[in-house]
């Protein structure tokens, strides 16, 4: 509480901005170089079909790909700060910048993160619940449930709601995340069809994520358990619900912290497999359809992203422990 | 703050929302008469007619945008927005006569000035647009009254195809613009994708739909071969990512067919529902070639390529590489795809004897008996050894190599399979560091392709003269065969044809046949080599019809899942609850 | 011993663990009482029960911890027939605890006066500012500043945490505080000024407390009565004085033998020959009679009972009182 000590977290949190801002550059230098070391020249995405020869050259113009190594990483440098990740090859003139944020992040965002929440929420109250009551077949059938659906392929999942849900018993959209060639009354209307259609990534997304979260919270919790303060929580007498969320679960919140933040770039890059599968068009989709496509400056964009995500995760959860964990001090 | 209970009241609204949502949207729909969807697996990459980068996209311009010709079944040409045509006999004026009472979109009369418009705007664009090279050599279109006179400053014998083929775009919207504008690709903007098709845009939402409107007042009853508007009132583009999805799709009729043709096992999961049927014995646009690398030993030399293209049996390539739905290319010029000029004399054979004679006569003995063949000279010489390269995405491919590799033992060529992807292919081929390929190419309408993929002058890097032929003579054939007139290009075709097989620089195999999946009420889809649905043929898409024959009765969508769920939710949160409280 | 009716009054507690179809017998026959302003040291060697019996007191054993026989009465409540909702109820309103290290008693990512405020709302019915006071009262009184209640765990020192934890057990004013080991993790120093502490604060507020320790100096200084445990039976139980000048059991004599004296006489150091036996497989007889250098032939087949040998002055041996044990006088 003092004014030392919030200096030096002051200062522990400038040092990790500065390492931050280090590590993101050297991402984005990487990122530049795998795209031009990857077996494969950038050119052959452009050799469309029934394009003649000459249209292939103009076309490898007006990309910049016939300039020199250093120039394009100078360019790339340069128009990045500018907020310009270059030109789609497959979305013709249409910047990256759009392509990636004009609709599929939002997209791939609330998917991700309905998913996320519902999977953290369900998986650590269930987690906590769990290891209250160890050993119970509670326990054992929650533990045995989740470690099913999350060994399951993701994909096949997928396919098994589509068939039954979507095909057989009609009750979900095959394809999308809006009815196509409807047109929305109003928002409302709008929003309706859309969780309609988020329902079937949903259940995926959801069974998938859980089983990790349950499983570190579970454990988490038991170890906590063993702690002297929930003995004395039990002495004091507080409800088993106080004592389970307020208590341990507040401790055992610290692992997950990390864990969520480190998963975070996976978790929106992982929907790849179910946002294919459901049509739903959002950054894992893009990504999928830019690697068929061979569409680079879009992966090149997909990916800094991705890397930036990464790096503020994982600063943003180092912040957090600092609010979590007061211990921490440096 | 929250508390316990009311959270408990949140998470049971949550799930009764949840099945609630749901109702709305799935008993609303529009109420098409006759809508049409085709499912792509990712979006239109671009609504710009002037740019299109892929078949895709080109399907969605074709129901737009009107071209002045089309083809008919055998791919001959036939008047379409153009009610006539005619070529000088000097082959360097091409004349197109407008159809009168054609309208575009936003009811502004098309005229023959919109369509010299057009190949004066395309000419002057910016070098990526298509048709661009063309082009180039166009020294006027000019609207006289109801004809366009075009005049080249050369002769080229599809100038009249391209011409022909091109987009015709109207003046009064395009002329402020350049070619490349990012209007032409604005969604909200309706006005920049007038066009004067058969269907006309109404509105998209990217990655999700394109929904087409018939377009009321098109020309279609005017035209003799047409003679009616389209039978379907709409058309929309649905992306449906997955091949399994879209069969759903198509299954309970949320799609009717699907952009690609199904390939491998899907085919036989199509011919066993009775809801779907297959479109089959239609040669498709996808040309599978043995390519070769003319430059390297072995392959420089005619007689190997000879042998080579001797000892192919088409028939069995399709049935191992294409489970039998193929159609065989015995020529560079294949008479499934361009009958008018296909000539026999340019046909390849099957004769092994004849293909070990050629080889033994040129010394290409098996001087170490290892069962390979070995270059000319004193034992021991190399052997007769090449790697193939196949595309690890494209199981005809994968599966063509195969059956190449056990046909080339036949005369004693040893073949390795390396199978790549696009990466490493493309690199190899355009670099000319590989020995032998097999992948498909993509035919159109035109005709074009011997010189592009034989002439000399396209032997540079991202040229199509892969194969790296360099014969003076044969550069001579193919540009006589591209700057014939019309008297003389048939037998030009014909002497083409016959130089290719002479020199072999690739073999042609087959023709993938369309094995389009559609709903089965879909009937009098037409089906001209490249399927029903190619880019260049939008006559499936106006004389096609629903016969009714699926219009099930409309059943009351079934919620037992919904109930279900609803109640086991509601159950589980009572019993939680209970818990909660009992502690 | 006093004759008015004794804040807690344990009858024959019997606590056992199971291990797996294994009994391990913790606490087996433990009787004692304490009345308000009276402390009663527990003694013995580690493992003997101490901590089980404080901890079968206020029912937070283990999950396979059972109070299986006995009866405790707290302030006139028996709590062995108790409903757990009753129990948890009662918990820190009628007993708290005094945790050995306070450090790990609190929750490190709580502020330390969050903790007390939370068990002050849960026991009675106050509001946060009521509960917060009352913290800044417990704060002073244990000579804590009151501000200092928004600080975590981790930025006190270890007298101030067990300070606090001292503040804490009181903050429902219990009738009895169980000091479980309380200043064995704490520097001589501060050692006193604990102990000082609690005797003040058990004075003003009529406590009874039971001092678990295995330190028996400690219990000589600070409690007015001991009970020395062995293998989970109370084999003594007498006020100080005469516990350790007047030792009846010969565990304790020769306990208190093993343990030096800061004053009186230098005496050769005794110790106890063999090791405690296993709570699993304990010997017939008297627990003790392996290690007993009295041991008879009946010691070995017969329990002793737990007897009134003098006023107030129990023992558990079958010649409790007719040893010559030496230290009398």
């Amino acid at each position: 509480m003092s004014t030392g000590k919030s200096t030096s977290a002051w200062r522990y949190i400038g040092q990790r901005v500065v390492q931050t801002i280090i590590i993101w550059f050297i991402i984005i230098t990487l990122n530049f170089i795998i795209f031009r070391v990857m077996p494969g020249d950038p050119r052959q995405a452009l050799i469309g079909e029934g394009l003649s020869p000459e249209l292939r050259i103009s076309v490898i113009e007006r990309f910049g790909l016939d300039k020199p190594m250093i120039e394009q990483y100078w360019l790339y440098l340069v128009n990045l700060f500018r907020g310009d990740l270059g030109y789609s090859f497959s979305h013709f003139g249409e910047p990256v910048i759009e392509t990636i944020f004009a609709f599929r992040f939002m997209n791939t965002f609330v998917l991700m993160g309905a998913a996320l929440v519902l999977s953290i929420i369900i998986g650590m109250a269930v987690g906590v619940f769990a290891a209250a009551k160890r050993d119970t077949i509670v326990d054992t059938g929650s533990t045995v449930t989740f470690l099913i659906a999350y060994a399951l392929p993701v994909f096949w999942i997928g396919i098994l709601i589509l068939y039954y849900m979507g095909f057989l018993w009609d009750l979900l959209p095959i394809a999308g995340t809006i009815t196509r060639g409807y047109n929305h009354v109003n928002i409302i209307d709008y929003i309706f069809d859309y969780t309609h259609h988020m329902i079937g990534p949903l259940i995926v997304l959801t069974l998938s994520f859980i089983g990790g979260f349950y499983l570190i919270m579970r454990d988490t919790v038991l170890d906590v358990f063993t702690q002297d303060y929930i003995l004395a929580a039990r002495a004091k007498g507080l409800k088993e619900r106080t004592i389970l969320y307020g208590h341990a679960m507040r401790n055992a919140m610290l692992p997950m912290v990390s864990v969520i933040a480190v998963n975070m770039p996976y978790l929106i890059s992982g929907a790849m497999m179910t946002e294919y599968v459901f049509s739903w068009s959002g950054l894992g989709l893009l990504t999928y359809n830019a690697v068929l496509s061979v569409d680079y400056p879009v992966l090149q964009g997909v990916f800094l992203f991705l890397a930036t995500i990464a790096v503020l995760s994982n600063f943003a959860a180092d912040i957090l422990y600092l609010y979590l964990d007061p211990r921490i001090r440096y | 703050m929250l508390s316990k209970r009311n959270l408990c009241y949140v998470i049971l609204a949550m799930f009764m929302f949840f099945p609630a949502v749901g109702i709305p949207s799935v008993v609303a729909q529009d109420a098409a008469e006759m809508p049409f969807v085709m499912a792509y697996g990712s979006d239109i990459g671009e609504l710009n007619p002037l740019v299109w980068r892929s078949e895709r996209s080109h399907w969605y311009d074709m129901l737009v945008y009107d071209s002045l010709l089309s083809y008919d079944d055998d791919l001959e040409i036939i008047p379409w927005l153009a009610e006539g045509y005619a070529v000088s006999t000097d082959g360097l004026t091409v004349n197109f006569t407008i159809r009168d009472g054609a309208t575009w979109h936003d009811g502004e009369d098309l005229t023959a000035g919109d369509v010299a418009f057009t190949f004066e705007y395309v000419r002057d664009a910016p070098a990526d647009v298509n048709y661009w090279t063309m082009l180039q050599n166009l020294t006027s279109a000019t609207a006289y009254g109801s004809v366009v006179s075009c005049v080249f400053d050369q002769l080229y014998s599809f100038a009249l195809h391209n011409l022909g083929e091109m987009y015709i775009l109207p003046e009064h919207i395009w002329s402020a613009y350049e070619a490349d504008d990012a209007r032409w690709n604005d969604a909200t903007n309706v006005l920049a994708h007038t066009g004067s098709g058969p269907f006309m845009y109404v509105q998209r939402v990217p990655d999700e739909y394109t929904e087409l409107a018939r377009f009321d007042d098109w020309w279609g009853e005017d035209n003799p071969l047409i003679g009616q508007l389209p039978n379907i009132d709409e058309v929309r583009i649905d992306v449906v990512s997955g091949q399994d999805a879209r069969i759903l799709a198509m299954r309970n009729g949320e799609a009717d067919t699907e952009r690609y043709e199904v390939f491998g096992a899907y085919v036989d999961e199509i011919l066993g529902y009775d809801e779907l049927q297959l479109v089959q014995g239609v040669a498709s646009q996808w040309d599978y070639v043995l390519g070769l690398n003319n430059t390297i030993p072995g392959l420089d030399d005619l007689a190997v390529r000879k042998a080579i293209g001797l000892a192919i049996d088409r028939e069995e390539l399709i049935t191992i590489g294409r489970l039998g739905h193929g159609t065989a290319t015995t020529s560079a010029i294949p008479d499934v795809f361009f009958p008018s000029l296909f000539d026999e004399i340019g046909v390849f054979d099957e004769n092994v004897t004849l293909a070990n004679q050629i080889l033994d006569d040129a010394g290409y003995l098996d001087n170490d008996g290892d069962g390979t063949r070995n270059f000319p000279g004193t034992a021991p010489t190399d052997e007769l050894e090449f790697d193939l390269l196949t595309l690890s995405w494209d199981d005809i491919s994968v599966a063509t190599g195969i059956g190449i590799e056990t046909q080339m033992a036949r005369i004693n060529i040893t073949i390795t399979n390396v199978v790549t992807d696009d990466g490493p292919m493309y690199d190899a081929i355009y670099t000319g560091e590989y020995d032998m390929y097999t992948m498909a190419h993509g035919y159109t309408g035109i005709p074009d392709y011997p010189w592009w993929r034989c002439h000399s002058d396209n032997i540079y890097e991202w040229g199509d003269n892969v194969h790296g032929i360099d014969n003076a003579t044969l550069d001579g054939i193919l540009d006589d065969y591209v700057a014939s007139t019309p008297a003389t290009i048939v037998a030009n075709a014909a002497i083409t044809a016959k130089a290719i097989l002479d020199n072999v620089p690739y073999v042609p195999l087959y023709l993938s046949d369309d094995t389009h999946a559609i709903r089965a009420e879909w009937v009098n889809f037409t089906t001209p080599a490249g399927g029903p649905f190619t880019a260049f043929n939008p006559r499936t898409m106006v004389f096609m019809y629903d016969d009714g024959s699926s219009d099930e009765p409309v059943v009351a969508p079934d919620y037992t899942l919904y109930i279900i769920i609803g109640a086991g939710a509601i159950v589980g949160v009572i019993i939680i609850f209970f818990i909660m409280k009992k502690r | 011993m006093a004759t008015h009716d004794p804040v807690l009054q344990v009858e024959d507690l019997a606590t056992y663990y199971y291990l797996g179809d294994r009994e391990l017998k913790a606490v087996d026959g433990v009787s004692f009482s304490i009345d308000a302003k009276r402390t009663l040291g527990l003694a013995g060697e580690s493992g003997c029960g101490k901590t089980t019996t404080a901890y079968s007191l206020m029912r937070i054993l283990a999950e396979n911890g059972k109070i299986t026989r006995g009866s405790i009465n707290l302030g006139g409540i028996e709590l062995t027939t108790l409903s757990e909702e009753e129990m948890r109820k009662l918990r820190w309103k009628k007993a708290s605890i005094v945790f050995q290290y306070a450090m790990n008693a609190f929750n490190p990512v709580l502020r330390i006066g969050r903790q007390i405020v939370e068990v002050i709302r849960e026991k009675g019915d106050y509001s946060k500012e009521e509960a917060v006071n009352i913290v800044s009262e417990l704060f002073d009184e244990v000579g804590l500043k009151p501000e200092r209640q928004t600080d975590y765990p981790h930025e006190f020192s270890g007298g101030m945490l067990q300070r606090a934890i001292i503040a804490q057990a009181l903050a429902c004013d219990p009738q009895l505080i169980i000091a479980d080991e309380p200043v064995t993790a704490l520097d001589v120093i501060v050692q006193n000024k604990i102990l000082d502490l609690l005797r003040k604060l058990q004075e003003k507020y009529n406590l009874a407390v039971l001092f678990i320790t295995h330190d028996l100096s400690v219990v000589a200084e600070n409690c007015h009565d001991v009970g020395i445990m062995y293998a989970g039976n109370l084999v003594e139980v007498g006020n100080v004085e005469a516990v350790f000048k007047r030792s009846l059991h010969p565990y304790s004599y020769k306990l208190i033998g093993a343990f030096p004296s800061v004053v009186g006489p230098k005496k050769r150091l005794e110790f106890i020959p063999g090791t405690p036996p296993n709570l699993m497989n304990l010997p017939k007889g008297c627990r003790f009679h392996p290690r007993c250098p009295f041991a008879t032939a009946k010691c070995a087949t017969d329990v002793p009972e737990f007897r009134e040998i003098h006023d107030g002055h129990f023992a558990k041996c079958h010649y409790a009182g007719e040893l010559d044990l030496g230290g009398g006088a």
